[in-house]
């Protein structure tokens, strides 16, 4: 892995904790949020590569935090934990725009594969709108 | 009571004794998932040590009491659960009112938690005995506490008490949230039929912003 960067939004202090440094011992770059609404804020003043986020949260649920970063992050990587066993959340999750879902406990392998998926994504959205807006520039200019 | 009633009754306790255990298979799940991120941990440090890595005894021993710290939390919410499921095992039984209504804010604190809501219980300490179906009777204060917690607004407390003279059980809760306007609430028929089943009654009442749920019940069962 190359440093992605992460933002871990739970309720469960110790779990976000025990996560964290396990992410971190295999070089990610790891921070961390106990609310939606400190996620928000986190993701207002940083760029994650992915934000592996709770469903069942108190205050602002997993979906409302969700809706609430893309709408300020439209190209924001989230990738949903799902303590439900609920495969329905979990469709939801990503017909709302959610990158993926894992169910918890989670793998830790398949949650490496699912960050490094998302930071591809996000690197080819960013790509994206880059060569767009040099169009955009370009065109204004009469090239 | 009417046949529509008696289903409306069948249906609300399956209802209500899923809802619980869901709630319940969530805790248990947070607890679950730590393990699992520990069990990772020492994983990790086990490869580490294969790998020529000196074991460090004081990381294994913090991970060792991390470990420990679940087995009362896991315990506490499997002895909660257990108790609660208890209070079916016969339509008329003896019980302690004040140790089922205990049991159960402790059971609804996740509901109220992830509204920001608190469940304060301010239950007398003596022994609450009562001949009738605990499992109906912490049905109808689940659904006004449901109700309450429905209507609260971030950090409102929910407080519930109990009373009892020589004939009669009264549970009453009060909540910030939610001011009863005089029109029917969303759970108010089912707890009306609940309770009547129970020979009791319901009184809703508010006053101040606050809503007032009271339920009185006869301490011995209907003959």
């Amino acid at each position: 892995m190359a440093n992605e960067k992460v933002l871990l939004v739970d309720d469960e202090a110790e779990f976000t904790s025990l996560l964290a440094s396990r992410l971190e011992e295999r070089g990610l770059r790891v921070e961390t949020a106990s609310n939606g609404a400190e996620a928000v804020e986190k993701v207002k003043q940083g760029t994650y590569d992915a934000v592996i986020l709770d469903l069942a949260m108190p205050g602002m649920d997993g979906i409302e935090t969700m809706k609430s970063l893309l709408e300020k992050r439209p190209d924001l990587q989230v990738i949903l934990l799902t303590g439900h066993a609920s495969i329905e959340k979990g469709v939801e999750a990503v017909k709302l725009g959610a990158k993926d879902f894992l169910e918890k406990p989670a793998d830790l392998a398949k949650l490496l594969q699912k960050i490094k998926d998302a930071k591809t994504e996000r690197m080819l959205l960013v790509e994206k709108k880059i060569e767009e807006d040099l169009k955009d520039i370009l065109k204004s200019r009469g090239w | 009571m009417t046949e529509d009633q008696e289903q409306q009754i069948r249906r609300q306790n399956l209802a209500f004794f899923g809802a619980i255990t869901a709630s319940v298979s969530h805790e248990l799940s947070n607890v679950v998932t730590i393990i699992n991120e520990l069990s990772g941990m020492l994983g990790d440090m086990l490869d580490a040590t294969d790998k020529g890595k000196e074991l460090d005894n004081e990381k294994l021993r913090r991970l060792q009491q991390r470990l420990a710290n679940q087995i009362p939390r896991a315990d506490g919410i499997i002895k909660r659960l257990n108790r609660f499921a208890h209070t079916s095992d016969q339509p008329v039984m003896a019980y302690d009112a004040n140790a089922a209504i205990g049991n159960l804010i402790d059971l609804a604190q996740r509901l109220a938690s992830l509204k920001r809501v608190k469940i304060e219980g301010a239950l007398c300490n003596d022994v609450a005995s009562v001949e009738g179906s605990p499992f109906m009777m912490l049905n109808a204060v689940y659904l006004c506490l449901k109700q309450a917690i429905e209507s609260a607004s971030e950090g409102d407390t929910i407080a519930v008490a109990t009373m009892c003279d020589k004939t009669e059980l009264t549970i009453s809760m009060r909540s910030s949230g939610g001011a009863h306007d005089g029109n029917e609430l969303p759970y108010e028929s089912l707890v009306s039929s609940l309770v009547d089943k129970l020979g009791g009654t319901l009184t809703l009442s508010s006053s101040s912003g606050e809503s007032r749920y009271a339920i009185s019940l006869p301490r011995s069962a209907r003959k």
